[in-house]
């Protein structure tokens, strides 16, 4: 089981998602639109990710291939409550499918 | 000339096109649009034995595509008729955009002495000749928003920056399933699938997909009944909602 912290700053409209514990491991920077991602190229992992203008953000298909169903639709729930400020600005959600490597490995292909 | 009357395309020439639209006639061109081919529907599920399953969720699956692109065709319209009414801050986007091109093209020397002499009004002809010379809808994708900040004076932009995310979502799924039901490609109905879960179980639960969508399930997916209507018919009226949001 892994855990997806999600953090939502109102002031600059960002997201951000720290995937399992604090890693020092250095990490490759991918932007990709309005998404940038840091990803530890050694382990094929995830360590976080953020979105900017995540008020309007809509383009959930990297996020999906990454992640599955189940953690979009969290994104997705937790993004209509904290945009709008009706629910709390934080989030954890547990999740047992690893990040797809074939979607990290496109990822880092396209740094 | 009275500044109303129509004149050629800039692109085709032949077609006209009015040198003024008013945004709100366009939400009115699209809403008729979209009642015309629910009617259209109806008429063809009547006319259809109830044995003809399949037929019926083809009609289904078309008149989903007719809806979608009458909602492309909308947006694109919409969006030149807003710069139409009001330029001030398309001129600035078009003048920023130009000295970034030159900027860092071969004159960047030149980018300091840039003056562009936009005509005092842009007829609806000229803005679509900017947007794009070849004449085509403008592709939004998923940057609605963004286009709309960049482009559209105050009353439009905002319009669009603050419609809820739940209409954002529909928008962006509407896309992905015309792209779905033209292209049937593995790509596309990836995406429309992960459109689909996103959208708003609260405002849009009858469209959330309930299993993954493939390709041959399209039509099934839009032919479903959920709660009093069926998938399309529920498209068909949340567009007509959104569209009517634009309003001024």
């Amino acid at each position: 089981m892994s855990a997806l912290r999600l953090k939502y700053d109102v002031g600059l409209q960002q997201l951000e998602g720290r995937v399992g514990s604090t890693s020092d491991a250095a990490t490759t920077v991918i932007e990709q639109g309005k998404m940038t991602f840091y990803i530890d190229a050694a382990h094929k992992s995830v360590v976080a990710f953020e979105i900017a203008d995540f008020n309007h953000f809509v383009s959930y298909h990297v996020l999906f291939e990454l992640f599955g169903d189940e953690v979009i639709r969290e994104i997705a729930a937790f993004q209509s409550s904290a945009v709008t400020q009706k629910g709390p600005l934080q989030k954890t959600i547990e999740f047992t499918r690893a990040p797809s490597p074939r979607v990290i490995e496109d990822l880092l292909k396209a740094a | 000339m009275p500044t109303s009357a129509p004149i050629p395309c800039a692109v085709c020439q032949d077609v006209v096109v009015p040198r003024k639209q008013d945004p709100n006639d366009v939400i009115d061109q699209f809403q008729a649009a979209a009642s015309t081919s629910l009617e259209l529907w109806t008429r063809m599920q009547e006319a259809l034995p109830k044995s003809s399953l399949d037929l019926r969720k083809v009609v289904s699956r078309d008149a989903f595509g007719r809806v979608a692109v009458e909602w492309e065709r909308f947006r694109s319209h919409w969006h030149i008729a807003a710069i139409n009414r009001d330029s001030g801050l398309y001129r600035t986007s078009v003048m920023k955009r130009l000295r970034e091109s030159v900027k860092s093209g071969r004159f960047s020397q030149l980018e300091p002495y840039l003056h562009l002499a936009l005509p005092p009004q842009l007829s609806v002809s000229t803005v679509q000749t900017l947007l794009d010379p070849l004449g085509r809808n403008i592709s939004f994708g998923d940057s609605w928003t963004d286009r709309a900040r960049d482009d559209l004076a105050a009353p439009y932009g905002a319009k669009v920056t603050s419609l809820p995310l739940s209409d954002l979502r529909l928008v962006a799924a509407c896309e992905k399933l015309r792209n779905a039901i033209a292209h049937m490609s593995t790509l596309s109905i990836a995406e429309l699938n992960s459109a689909l879960v996103v959208l708003d179980p609260v405002v849009d639960g009858a469209l959330v997909r309930t299993g993954k969508v493939t390709d041959k399930g399209v039509a099934a997916y839009l032919h479903a009944r959920v709660g009093s209507e069926r998938r399309v018919e529920a498209w068909h009226r949340r567009l007509d909602e959104v569209a009517e949001k634009l309003r001024t």
